[in-house]
């Protein structure tokens, strides 16, 4: 059964999308911090990133621990074929929705 | 370097596993780094730590979680509690009395149970404990406690001789430290200036404090250089000692302090919270440590057979205990040391030679000390854990009634939010964290609690002869945990029920104020103060054993007169006082005492004795009357012994002046030995104690001897004065008249006038002697009493909560009776009907139990049986009047109401 991507499975395809492979926990909350102003917890994106490797859509690996790390590890994450092909269809289905809407000035106290 | 906060760390484990939390964490840290290097002030970075740890475990954007908008439920129940302040004071305040209980018994449990030696690693002591190859075998006698494992029977022990400890230490040397000691229990002390006192010490190896590794306040510990020969006396003193006798002065080091007269040279101070090796209570805190080299001044009794223990091959007297570390090889060392012990006994001619091989030495984890807890004290410890659990139990019952009561009243609030979308998790999680809130707030008052009423529950239960212990109450994590832990046992206990009922879908509501539904609701809350009923018996009945028993103590006959008598104990053995001074004459010293005393003002006699009578302590000899051997209870006692004590003579004289040594033996009996082996006519028969020939010369009137529970037994009294050893620490008994006032300091001064160098020990007047022998009883008593009244009132307020809602739901149907004509009296019974439903129910299931649970307080109990049928009786009627009056109240008003007025409403 497919299922659509949620939003913030959006979110996060879309930032790993940006980045190199193997990418950090880190390095995706800063890209999504400095690009949308959006704040997620630590823990709000490890469980994301879990559910999207259940699903398929993304890969990890266990990188080593360092000493500014405390001596804890890190998960890097890359994209699979089936996220990116669950990207392309989130990003074109969108983009059909979006296909002719005209901005329209933004009313005030909506 | 700057650390982040272990708090969040400790926050995500609650809701992530190791993988994930190694992650997170590590992201959370690296961040910290980041921030820090930056330039970030330390304090805004662990604050921004803390805000994404606690966003990470209950934050929103994760709409599958568990915690999802557990802050909105944090929030809104904050906001709820605090429109009902009273509820929460009232939950949280009968809450708190329940968690404070039951924090206060666990830091009882903590000291006395839990705790480790106060010294660095205490992980890595072992005791070395010697067992017996089978049940069966003989093992030299022992100066000292041994104890028999449970399951097999055999007997260990962790005494040894010098040289044995010597032997064993040699064999070990390159595996573990072994370091041997032995407690002193009472050591006179005396400084300059101030009067004598009695302390009590340790004896301990050369080794000892690198073994232990006790940490040092001031000085420096032994070591081998304060066992040489030439080596001054030298010893190191208690941090509690330190502040009491010296002030806390640290020019103590260096200073010359008399222990036993002689002059000793205090060289340390050890760490405060080290107050010795028995944690467990058998040997109070120890004050003084000194070098093996000093038994003869700091043990100067120990000389049995008249040769030093130094020497002795036969006193097994020293505790041996090792620290091992990483490296040893425990088994090996056993082995080995079992080894080398074999041959030591064997060389003493206690082994055979062919049993050697048999000898097995095990280590045990020494973390403890070398002494299990006290039993009497475990005991006591698992019963009063009892009661206060079942007083938690009652206040969760109670409050979870609360709750049912106060959720009848939110039935709209409640039905709303279901109808808005809320589902059954979500209704039940929002009462739950109000329940949790309430329960921590009952948990910190409990912490008050516990800090201020452990103390006198810790006195309570560790009373005895032996002295109260030292029981430590300071908030540390495993108190916090342990109170944090009641809380959260006390939320499911009083919150799920309730949130489970009152979340039940019934969309309904929201239409129909339904009574038929609030009547259903209600049954939850009846029931609940039915089973308060029920968990109350066992309590009161407890309660009305324990007071009986305390009224059959009081009513003893004792055959003495109790009052206007006081009572202290010297020894003259310790020390060099005049006793000891003046060639061994000790009988001299308390004849002297004996006239100084009687001159204080106010006294009337004194007499000088072997035991108090009734005070716990008995003595027991082998006689031989008429050919035939005896054993026979017996007490020295001197001149107007019998006068002092108010016991009647019913024949002949008592013990006076001229029974001394030397002068004819002569013993006054009792009535029950003078029926029992003289038939009645003792007066001037002779029997034989030991080799010594005596004649009755009196036959005194019946007393209790051990202790108010034994029965009144034969009883011989004998001359102190015309036994052949000379007397070693005595009693002295003191009658006097008017008020005692400054009696003890004119005691005292008498004493000091006599010989300033001999401490007063166990100052206490006869009363308090006998009172001390049923400590246990007494605690129990007020333990019981005081948790079964809060039973009884709690179990009160709910039934009149449950029995005032009931009314007030049919004030409408009430008001209809009684403008058809109902009765007062009608009125009454149609409510007080259901109160006694629930107090029946209740006494049914409890009086069961109560019984069910009496073996409990047996060994407690004086002159009446467990299972007492009039206290169960007295129990049960003493609780349904409690509950008629509760139920009555409200059932009056109902009687009383205006037929108009509840005919109006609604």
């Amino acid at each position: 059964m497919r299922r659509h991507l949620g939003e913030l499975e959006h979110v996060l395809l879309l930032a790993l999308a940006g980045l190199a492979p193997g990418a950090s926990g880190t390095e995706i909350r800063r890209v999504i911090q400095t690009r949308t102003g959006r704040v997620l917890s630590p823990g709000a994106i490890y469980t994301g990133f879990a559910r999207l490797e259940r699903r398929g859509y993304v890969r990890s690996d266990l990188g080593d621990p360092t000493p500014e790390r405390g001596g804890k590890r890190k998960r890097l994450y890359r994209l699979s074929p089936a996220g990116s092909a669950a990207l392309r269809e989130a990003q074109s289905s969108l983009a059909r929705l979006t296909s002719g809407l005209r901005a329209r000035p933004a009313r005030r106290g909506a | 370097m700057s650390r982040p906060p272990a708090v969040a760390r400790m926050l995500l484990a609650l809701r992530f596993r190791r993988e994930a939390r190694e992650i997170i964490v590590g992201d959370l840290n690296e961040e910290f780094a980041e921030l820090v290097a930056s330039g970030v002030s330390e304090r805004s970075a662990r604050r921004h730590y803390v805000r994404q740890a606690l966003a990470s475990v209950f934050g929103f954007g994760q709409p599958d979680l568990w915690f999802h908008g557990m802050e909105l439920d944090v929030r809104y129940a904050v906001r709820t509690l605090a429109r009902s302040p009273a509820f929460v004071g009232v939950a949280a305040l009968s809450l708190g009395l329940g968690i404070g209980a039951n924090s206060a018994v666990f830091s009882v449990v903590r000291s006395l149970v839990l705790d480790s030696l106060p010294v660095n690693a205490p992980e890595d002591l072992r005791v070395i404990y010697w067992w017996q190859p089978r049940k069966d075998a003989r093992i030299p006698e022992l100066n000292s406690t041994g104890y028999a494992d449970p399951g097999s029977g055999r007997g260990f022990r962790s005494n040894y001789t010098l040289s044995e400890y010597r032997a064993l230490r040699r064999t070990s040397t390159d595996q573990a430290d072994l370091f041997a000691f032995n407690f002193v229990r009472q050591v006179n002390v005396s400084t300059s200036g101030a009067p004598a006192t009695a302390v009590s010490g340790i004896l301990v190896s050369d080794n000892f404090f690198r073994g232990l590794r006790v940490p040092m306040t001031a000085g420096r510990p032994l070591d081998a250089s304060d066992e040489r020969p030439d080596a001054p006396l030298v010893t190191v003193i208690s941090h509690a000692l330190w502040h009491r006798v010296f002030g806390g002065n640290p020019q103590v080091i260096g200073q010359l302090i008399r222990v036993n007269g002689q002059p000793v040279q205090v060289i340390g101070v050890t760490a405060a919270g080290f107050r010795g090796m028995s944690l467990g209570g058998f040997f109070p805190p120890t004050d003084l440590t000194f070098p093996l080299s000093a038994l003869e001044v700091a043990a100067p009794g120990w000389t049995p057979g008249g040769r030093s223990l130094l020497i002795d091959n036969e006193w097994h007297w020293l505790r041996v205990m090792a620290r091992v570390t990483s490296r040893t090889d425990e088994d090996r060392l056993a082995a080995q040391l079992a080894g080398a012990l074999g041959q030591q006994l064997a060389a003493a001619g206690i082994l055979r030679p062919t049993d050697v091989p048999t000898t097995e030495l095990r280590l045990i984890d020494g973390r403890r000390g070398p002494e299990p807890i006290r039993r009497d004290i475990e005991q006591s410890l698992r019963m009063v854990s009892g009661v206060v659990v079942v007083g938690l139990l009652l206040a969760c019952v109670n409050l979870a009634g609360l709750t049912v009561a106060r959720g009848i009243a939110r039935q709209r609030e409640l039905a709303l939010r279901r109808a808005l979308g809320a589902g059954r998790f979500r209704l039940v999680r929002q009462l739950l964290i109000e329940s949790l809130i309430i329960a921590l707030a009952g948990g910190a008052i409990g912490l008050a609690i516990a800090q201020w009423g452990g103390p006198p529950l810790a006195r309570l239960l560790t009373t005895s002869q032996f002295g109260p212990l030292v029981v430590d109450f300071s908030i540390d994590k495993r108190l916090v945990s342990a109170t944090g832990a009641f809380c959260g046992v006390a939320t499911l206990l009083f919150g799920l029920l309730p949130a489970l009922r009152l979340s039940r879908d019934d969309s309904h509501q929201l239409k129909h104020r339904d009574v038929g539904n609030v009547g259903r609701r209600l049954t939850a809350g009846r029931w609940l103060v039915a089973l308060q009923m029920a968990i109350s018996v066992p309590l009161v009945v407890g309660a009305g054993l324990l007071l009986q028993t305390t009224r059959n103590f009081g009513a003893v006959n004792l055959g003495f007169n109790p009052a206007q008598l006081v009572l202290f104990r010297v020894n003259p053995t310790i020390g060099k006082s005049v006793g000891a001074v003046q060639a061994s004459m000790p009988a001299r010293l308390y004849q002297d005492l004996v006239t100084r005393i009687e001159a204080v003002p106010g006294v009337q006699s004194v007499a000088v004795l072997e035991n108090i009578l009734a005070g716990g302590m008995k003595s027991q000899t082998s006689v031989t009357i008429d050919g035939t051997r005896q054993s026979l209870l017996m007490n020295a006692v001197g001149p107007r012994f019998f006068e002092t004590m108010a016991i009647p003579i019913l024949a002949g004289r008592e013990i006076d002046a001229r029974d001394t040594h030397g002068a004819p033996g002569a013993v006054v009996v009792n009535e029950a030995a003078a029926r029992q082996y003289f038939g009645g006519s003792a007066l001037g028969r002779r029997f034989f104690i030991g080799q010594r020939e005596v004649e009755i010369v009196g036959v005194a009137a019946n007393t209790r001897y051990q202790n108010l529970r034994t029965e009144i037994m034969p009883v011989f009294f004998d001359s102190y004065l015309q036994r052949s050893a000379q007397p070693g620490s005595m009693r002295v008994a003191v009658r006097y008249a008017g008020p005692a006032g400054t009696l003890e300091s004119a005691i005292r001064r008498a004493v000091a006038s006599l010989d300033s160098a001999l401490p007063i020990l166990d100052f206490q007047s006869q009363t308090e002697a006998i009172d001390a022998t049923i400590a246990k009883e007494r605690a129990f008593t007020r333990v019981l009493a005081l948790f079964g009244c809060l039973a009884l009132l709690l179990a009160a307020i709910g039934l009149y909560g449950v029995t005032a809602q009931t009314v007030s739901r049919r004030t409408n149907e009430i008001g209809m009776r009684v403008a058809l004509g109902a009765r007062h009296r009608q009125i009454v019974w149609l409510i007080l009907r259901h109160v006694i439903v629930l107090a029946a129910a209740g006494l049914a299931v409890g009086l069961p139990t109560a019984v069910a649970l009496s073996p409990l307080v047996q060994s407690l109990l004086y002159g009446v049986e467990s299972t007492d049928i009039t206290t169960l009786g007295v129990s049960g009627v003493v609780m349904l009047t409690v509950a008629l009056v509760a139920g009555w109240l409200p059932a009056r008003r109902a009687a009383r109401l205006d037929p108009v007025v509840a005919l109006r409403r609604e």
